[in-house]
This record gives structure tokens, sequence and C-alpha cells, in this order.
């Protein structure tokens, strides 16, 4: 463009973070959607080839850059700064354009003597360390991947928590460290801190007073801060509990003509990095642009933008989707890009019971119908939502939701991902959510003519509460002092019969619980464990029973549910001692957060393996399930294979988003996995591989005359090549195979089946 | 309990087999063709042509078990078919020979058919009854797995190997007399073996068995320190659990050979069944 610019670098090389990455380190490109705008090219790749493809361009493009070189401060105003460096010269500059990221200002361990050199902040290559005792001091994601890299080349590794767990890293990394440590190849100190260092020593603080490690190397990986005090000075504002000064729409702070972009305005990704520097020169230079993101969200707002501007249109999003009112608009667009915005005609069905779906739909203009009864519906208006259900509890629709018959319904349909990022990223529409499912929870149960006045102080003082596996939500005899919502998770109930406790009933998210005891005023008639672990809505007792005086109409709905539940909970207690056994082997097992599960009765199983071999033969050579393998109790045996859990531990960090769940409830992987193998570390029932493809069967005839293929009846491993890449492989329930899946059709004694918890214990109670 | 409908209670398969044995022996005893009730006869021909439809479409299920990706109905329901229609063969075909034997290749069809159900029949009560048998022998009460992705075999597997390799750090500790049993058990304990003794299952020439009874008799007999005592009392635990794991395997292995071993029977007679028929077809046909 001809601008006069110059780039002012601190380090001696430019992208000094990437270059710190761990050697040989695979950087994504993500998000894959959004499309790069900048002269310099970045794809996902290796570290080296980035980097070397960057250097290249900005030598051909002649940028104008200045190496080490430190900013002090920034003066003057718009127009003309003047930027004073450390050594004492001067730059001046008509805008300034921010992009140190955060790498610039590691936090650092603020010891004695940590400068002596013992101490690094970053790895460049685990392979310069070989047989060497190195203390890594840190609990996230950058301390874990290094201490395991240095224990994988021969390393003694300790590792430095200052806490009691490792709770601030991706799930798959916590799980790579838990498994190094119990495999004794990374020692671990927990609830540490260093307090000096020597030459070749560290000195840590322990609960059991002071401990001295040796040390040929500490490395700090305690994490990286925006250097508030230089952003401040220089005018940033940064909002109350933000970590990231405040920016405008185009990127600009709040002294005009500065601008921040990349992870020091919140964006840590690199491609969004790259298009706001081409934004923000675009703007600079009088020319400004849309973000990259703009024409993408034109087209998915063509349906509903009738000729006005996306701007109007976010806009308007956000002042009618309440969800959405914590955002800035920034926030929005990203968050937008991976929703969908559709028009539905009057009556048209947007999600129908019994789909496995986890997306989040929220109602732009117009309403949705619900239909909960033969002429009964439920009316959810514009700028609410519906399908929690799926995304938060992870059941099945539990109804059809159409489009309202006058008029339709916009829609925006935001995948499970996107959602939990929006409810993890902001507190109001965390507690709208919880407020909404509450509401509907007690409107379903009690009567859908409660609103939300009626509910005001139930609806100010619920809280949310976690339980771990086996934990009591609520004790046998003891008085009943709140109502539970079960948000996710599952809960078995016992009852003490003959000096046993024994299980009567399993309860999965979604319902309500211990409602009964306040109805009859009575104490609990029965325990409540969680199965696995519970998220539940705890809502106060007298409230409750204080909604019944007032409203008497309630009154007889709560007494005729009272009666059926007990009709129904007597018909169980005929329980015995091996129901129960085979119950709790079950919930222990983790059936009770399975969706579709195999479990094989050993009184029929003939050890024959056509399960495993219906399984490799239907999907390219490689079985999914691992008959011998695996829990068993009285005659049930739960083989390892996927149980397409309701919320699947495997999904929870998955870079390239590759798997993801069918409208038939499989959870399932697409082609755009990378084989990093998060999932299968994260999977704690062991049921995703990672392998090649095996090569095709061999033909008899073929083998014989040409060697084509592996022998009749035996397939070599499969080797991995560039174009055979590892991928995770793991059960599909067979939803491409027809007559559906093979295992269970194979099975000459029919002794497998793929079921449910519900449908298992239902079993379980007939058949004892 | 019952978990699951197995294969055998498939009543419709049942039923149809009752009814194919009932009409060919009311079909043999009411049609009484002067020269006897032999093959030859209008209904001599019936029953051989049925039997022979049936050997056939038994034979079938070798090819259908293996086609995975077909997706017609169970394959439970078709074993239900195989037993059943399986067992009414013995009607068709006894029927069908009108109980007239002699040296030839027609009655040799006739002994490969009986052996062939017969091999079945086993098979139908080693399916039906060892399943249950190799669960309760490889229980809970045995097997405390250690790893969730073992199966029941291996963690006894990996038990054994635990056990070894404390055996082995023990004799250092030992008085010099223990050294042989103990060796022995190392060197000598087999789980496996020629087709017969897995099919024995028997422990009784387990050298584990010997060593812990020579371990015993040696204690009884000698005099040792309190620190060689509590030793011993380890290394006896130890070849006890190693006998009574050693002793599972070889049982497990047996129950599992016994699962198998009548298809090495069932399905080569099956072919020589298949060969024999089409000559017996085409002497009947063409030699007459």
């Amino acid at each position: 463009m001809g601008l006069s610019h110059i780039l002012i670098e601190r380090s001696g090389q430019l992208s000094d973070t990437i270059c710190k990455y761990q050697k040989g380190k695979y950087i994504m490109a993500t998000p894959d959607s959004l499309p790069l705008r900048t002269e310099v090219k970045f794809e996902a790749d290796s570290r080296e080839s980035i980097l070397e493809n960057w250097t290249t361009r900005v030598n051909e493009l002649g940028v104008n850059v200045r190496y080490n070189s430190e900013v002090d401060t920034i003066e003057g105003a718009q127009g003309s700064f003047q930027i004073r460096l450390a050594g004492g010269e001067t730059v001046e500059a008509e805008t300034v354009v921010i992009a140190i990221g955060l790498q610039g200002n590691l936090r650092k361990m603020g010891v004695p003597d940590e400068d002596n050199g013992l101490t690094h902040y970053q790895l460049d290559d685990p392979k310069d360390y070989w047989d060497k005792d190195v203390v890594v001091v840190g609990a996230g994601d950058a301390a874990i991947e290094n201490a395991v890299a240095l224990a994988q080349n021969d390393n003694r590794v300790t590792i430095v928590n200052r806490k009691r767990e490792f709770s601030r890293a991706k799930p798959g990394n916590i799980s790579l460290i838990m498994s190094a440590i119990k495999d004794e190849q990374i020692e671990c100190v927990y609830n540490a801190s260093p307090v000096s260092v020597t030459e070749n020593t560290i000195a840590l603080k322990t609960p059991d007073g002071e401990r001295i490690l040796r040390a040929d190397r500490v490395i700090a990986r305690i994490g990286a801060i925006a250097p508030r005090k230089f952003i401040e000075a220089i005018g940033g504002v940064f909002e109350d509990g933000a970590d990231f000064p405040r920016v405008s729409e185009t990127y600009e702070s709040d002294r005009a003509g500065i601008y921040y972009i990349g992870a020091l305005a919140g964006y840590p990704l690199i491609k969004h990095c790259l298009n706001q520097g081409y934004e923000v020169i675009q703007t600079i230079a009088g020319q400004p642009v849309d973000g990259a993101d703009i024409p993408m969200l034109a087209e998915k707002f063509q349906s509903i933008a009738q000729g006005r501007s996306v701007h109007d249109v976010l806009n308007e999003i956000r002042d009618n989707v309440a969800l959405f009112k914590g955002l800035t608009i920034l926030q929005l667009r990203e968050f937008l890009l991976d929703a969908d915005v559709d028009v539905k005609t009057p009556g048209e069905t947007i999600i129908r019971k019994g789909e496995a779906g986890d997306s989040l739909f929220m109602v732009l203009k117009g309403s949705v119908d619900i239909p909960i009864g033969p002429d009964k519906t439920f009316t959810i208006n514009q700028g609410s939502f519906f399908g929690e259900m799926g995304l938060v509890m992870g059941r099945r629709r539990s109804s059809d939701a159409l489009a309202s018959q006058e008029g339709g319904a916009q829609v925006i349909e935001v995948p499970r991902t996107a959602a939990l990022k929006l409810l993890a990223s902001s507190g109001t529409a965390r507690k709208m959510m919880n407020d909404l499912i509450v509401l509907r929870k007690l409107q379903t149960f009690l009567s859908p003519d409660l609103d939300i006045r009626d509910l005001q102080e139930i609806m100010e003082s619920y809280e949310v509460v976690q339980f771990s596996r086996g934990e009591v939500l609520m004790q046998e005899g003891a008085d009943a002092d709140a109502v539970y919502v079960i948000q996710s998770g599952s809960c078995a109930i016992t009852k003490e019969i003959e000096g046993k406790d024994v299980v009567i009933n399993y309860v999965p998210a979604g319902n309500l619980l211990g409602e009964m005891a306040l109805l009859n005023n009575a104490p609990r008639n029965a325990t409540v464990r969680a199965a696995i672990g519970v998220e539940a809505i705890k809502i106060d007792a007298n409230l409750f029973k204080q909604l019944m005086e007032r409203k008497q109409k309630l009154r007889s709905v709560v007494q005729r549910i009272a009666e059926e539940r007990a009709a129904s909970a007597g018909a169980r207690s005929t329980a015995n001692d091996q129901k129960s056994r085979i119950v709790d082997f079950l919930m222990a097992n983790g059936i009770g957060e399975a969706t579709n599960a195999i479990a094989i009765d050993t009184k029929l199983c003939v050890r024959c393996d056509y399960c495993e071999k219906a399984c490799a033969e239907t999907h390219d050579g490689i079985s999914r399930l691992d008959r011998e393998a695996g829990p068993s109790y009285a005659q049930i045996h739960i083989p390892i294979s996927c149980r397409h859990c309701e919320h699947p531990h495997c999904m929870a960090d998955c870079p390239p988003n590759a798997l993801f769940r069918t409208p038939g409830g499989a959870v399932a992987v697409n082609d755009s996995c990378i084989g990093c193998g998060n999932c299968a570390r994260n999977c704690p029932y062991d049921a995703i591989t990672l392998s090649a493809k095996p090569r095709k069967r061999g033909f008899l005839l073929t083998w014989l005359l040409f060697g084509m293929g592996d022998s009749p009846g035996e397939r070599r491993p499969a080797k991995k090549t560039a174009d055979n890449k590892e991928v995770a492989r793991k059960c599909d329930l067979c939803e491409d195979v027809r007559g559906g899946p093979a295992c269970v059709r194979a099975c000459p004694t029919g002794a497998i089946i793929r079921i449910g918890p519900e449908g298992l214990l239902e079993k379980i109670q007939e058949a004892v | 309990m019952n978990l699951q409908r197995g294969f055998l209670d498939n009543r419709t398969w049942l039923w149809v087999a009752i009814i194919i044995s009932l009409a060919s022996i009311a079909a043999y005893v009411v049609h009484d063709p002067i020269g006897g009730r032999d093959g030859s006869t209008a209904v001599g021909y019936a029953l051989g042509g049925l039997s022979a439809f049936l050997v056939l479409y038994l034979s079938w299920l070798g090819i259908r078990k293996r086609r995975f990706r077909s997706s017609k109905g169970l394959r439970r329901d078709v074993v239900s078919a195989h037993v059943y229609l399986g067992l009414a063969l013995i009607f068709t075909a006894t029927l069908h020979s009108g109980f007239e034997f002699e040296w030839s290749i027609h009655t040799l069809g006739y002994v490969l058919l009986l052996l062939v159900v017969g091999s079945g029949i086993f098979g139908i009560s080693a399916y039906a009854s060892l399943p249950d048998v190799i669960s309760r022998n490889l229980s809970e009460n045995i097997v405390e797995k250690k790893r969730f992705d073992a199966s029941n075999l291996e963690q006894l597997e990996v038990d054994i190997e635990d056990i070894d390799r404390r055996l082995e750090r023990s004799m250092g500790f030992l008085p010099d007399v223990f050294r042989a049993p103990v060796q022995n058990s190392l060197e000598n304990t087999r789980l496996g073996g020629g087709l017969f003794s897995i099919l024995s299952g028997s422990s009784r020439r387990c050298a584990t068995a010997k060593a812990l009874l020579d371990v015993r008799d040696l204690i009884d007999r000698g005099h040792f320190s309190d620190e060689e005592r509590r030793r011993l009392v380890d290394v006896v635990q130890d070849l006890a659990r190693k006998r009574e794991v050693a002793a599972c395997i070889r049982r497990d292995g047996r129950y599992r050979a016994l699962l198998k071993i009548w298809l090495w029977i069932h399905v080569p007679l099956t072919s020589a069944l298949l060969l024999t028929i089409t000559a017996h077809v085409i002497l009947v046909f063409f030699y007459w």
C-alpha cells in the first residue's frame, strides 16, 4: 500500500512467540471457516515451515523492521505520537498498532536469584535434555506438555503444582500428566511453590515443610498476562474483572489512534490476529473494510436481512435474544460464525421428539410451539431459547418443536461447542439458562400456567450444586430441606430393606427429585446418590411449600403425582439383593452416563468373537470392540466399546471438532480428525483407538498368484504413511450399515445387546 | 435370570421342526407300498428330497454367518433354525432310508449325516452349558481386575507373572533346601500343551501343586529363624495362589477347547456329507 511504517520488535527476530514453541510443534489454523485475508500465507503446518514461509514473505514485501527495540512510553495524540524507545530514541507516528501479545510478559516465579541462569521460561527443544534432572514449575498446558516431552526423552522430571490437582489445563493434557505420574515417569509435588533457586537446586515450600530438589534446569511455565501497567500508561482501559483492555469494533482503544490486536485484545488465535492486522491497517489508510467474517455473516443472514446491513442485523440479534445481551458486537460476530440462522414457515418442524440433538435454538422473531399434551402447547416467545435439555443434560429431544402456526419463526441454531463456550464466557447467559430450566421444570411438573411472577422467590434463591460419584444428595429418613432438578449426570435411588441398601430406581438428568417428601410433609423415604458426577439445581423446600399454599390448584396436581409415584415405588421395592448389586456394578462402571452401551449375557456368549469380526468387516478391518476386556459381574459383561455417553468425554477437547453426535444418537468421528489422540486419552472407557487403515483383505487367488493383499484370514497391522494417517476409530453404531449394529446381528446365540441404562435396568428388574 | 432370548428360545423353528418330524413319521406309517418302505417309493423320494434340501440349507449357515454386511435378520434366529431343523433331519433321513442298511455309499451318507447331527448335538449342549461354566470359573471370586482394559484371563496371566517374579526374588533369601521346589514351580508349571492335555484341563501333575506340597513338607521338618518363617509364609501363599490360578486357567482352556473342538468334526464331516450325498443322488438316478 506504500504506507510509511515501522515495525518495532523487542527481540532479535519476528514471530518470537512461535519461535519459542517446542520444535516440530504442529500449529493449527483455526477457525477453519474463517478466510485469511493477509498477504502472508498461513495454513496448518509445522512450526518450522510456518516460520520459514513468514520470514521469506516479510523480506519479499520489504517490511521496515527495527529489531531489539523496546518501547517505554507513547506520548502525544492521534496524528503525532512520540514513541520513546528504551535507548532514549523517539519514533514519530500518526497511529500506533499494538500487537505485542502476552508472551512478552511471562509470569515469573518471583524468588531470589531467579535470574542466575538455572531457570528458563520456555523449552525450545526437549531433545536438548537427556538424562538430566529437570524441574518444571506450573500446572497449565505448556507446563504439562513440556514435562511430558522431557520425561519421554529419559530425563528425571518433577512437576511442581501450586494446587492440589491439575484443573487449569485441557482435559487431554490432564489425563496425559496423570497417567505419566501414575506410571512414575514424572514425579509431582502438589501444593508446592518455589521459594529460592541456587546453581543446581530449587527449594520448594510444601505442606510438609521445605523441600530441596536437585535440578540441572528449572523450566517455569506459569502463564502470561497482559502487561497492564504499560497498557494503562498508554491510555488503555481494563473494565472490571477483564483480562484484556477494551477495544471498539475497529479494535481502537480508548485513546484515539492506538489500536490493540491479537492476544492483547483477547484473540489468541493466529488467524484472527493476522486478519485484525489487515483490517486495522485498512481502517488507518482510510479504506476501511469489513471484518473477514462479515461476508460470511451476510450469507448467513441472507434469509432474514431483507436488505439491511449485517451491522443492523447484528444489533437486532443482540437486542432481541436474551442470551446474547452480555456480549460485545465483536464477541457476537465470532459466536454467530458457528451458528445457523433459519426462517421456518408456519408449522414447520424444527426438532423432533426422540432425536439426539445437542444444539441450542434461539427464537429471533415469531414464536415456536412445543406440543406437550393432546391439545396443550407450550409457546416459546421471541428472544427465548429451546433445546437446552439436549445441550445441558445430554438427553434426547423430549418433544417436538414447531414454528408457530401464525407467522412462523426465525431461529438461530447454535452447535454444542459454541453454546457451551457462550455459557462459559457469559455469566449472564449461564444464569439465564438456569433460570429457564428451573422455570420450565416446575411448569412441566406442576402446571404450565405458572409464570415467572409466581416463582419469583424460587428463582432468586436456587443454587447450582455439584456432587461427585457416590455422594449423597438426600438421605433416607432425613428432613426434606430441598428439591433438586438434575442438570447433568444421573442418580441411583436406594432404600434400606432388612438392613441392606437396595437400589429401587435410577433417575437420569432432566428429572425433579425430592419433591415427594415435601408433598406429604414426611422425611425422605429413600436415599439418592450420584451415579456419576451430577450437577443439580437446589431449590429451598420452604419456598416450595409456600408456593403450594398460595396456589390451591397446585395442591391437587401434586397430590395426584404423589399417589402415582407411591404406587410405582411399591411395585419396585420387591427388589432383591442380587438385583441391587448388579445395579451397583453397572453404576460403578459408568453405565449411568451411557446412552447406548453393549451388554453381553455371559450365560449365552460362546466366546466366538463374531461380534468383533463383524465389527472389523464392516469398519475398514478394525474392530471398535474388544469383547474379552472390560468389567463383568454376575452374568453381565460390559466389553470395551463406545457407550455413546450423554456428555461425551471424548468431545471435550477435539481441536478440529471432528467428533459429533448424529441424529440417531451415535457419537461419531468425521474426516477432519487429525489423529491427536485427545479423545482416546479423554475416554474413561478406553473405547477409542488410533490406527491407520489396514491393507485391503486379500483374495485367495490374487494372493497365491501375485502376492497381493494379506493372506486370507489374516490382516497385517496397518502401517501409517503420509496418506494413511492414524486417526481416531470408534463405534458409530453402524449407522451406515443396513440392519443396524453388525455386532448384534452377527451373534450366533443372541448374547449381545445394545441398550441404554434405563432399558438395561428394566431388563434386570424383570429378569431377577 | 434370563436377560436375553437365546438361540434355543426361538419357539417358531422348534414348531417347524416338530411338524416336519411328525409329518415324516405320519407319511412313513400311512404309506405302505408293495415291495416295502424304502428310499425308492414316492414317500421315500419326498423324504430324501426334503433331507437333501435341509442339508444344503443348513450348510449354507457356514457362508451366511460370515456375511456381516447383509441385513437379513439376527444370526441368532438363523442358528435357531439350524439347530431345530438339524434335529428334524434325524427323522427325515432315517425314514428315507427305510432302515435298509448295507456296506454302500448310501449307508455311508446316512452314517456321516448321523455323525454331523451328533456332533451338532454335542455343540448345542456345549453352547447351552459352557458359557455359564466359563464365567463362573473366571468369576470375581478369583479374578481381581487391576486394569480396565485387560480380560479376566489376561489378568490371571499377569498375576502368575507377578507371583513368579516374587518367587524368584525370594529364592535369594530362603534356605537352600527350598531352591529346588520353587525352581520347579517356576520352570515346570505348564498352562497349555497338546490337544489332549488342553482338553483334559487337569491339574493333577501341576508342578506348582507339587512344589507347594514339598515346601510345606520342608517347613514341617526344619527349624527356621523368624525372618525366614515370615518369608516362607509369603512363599506358601504365593504358591497356593499360583496353584489355584493355574488350575483355573487350565479349566478355562478346556472349556474353550470344548466350545470349538466339535466344529472340527462338524464342519469337515459336513463337506464329506455333501460330497457323499452328491454321489448318492448321481448313483441313484443314473446307475439304478
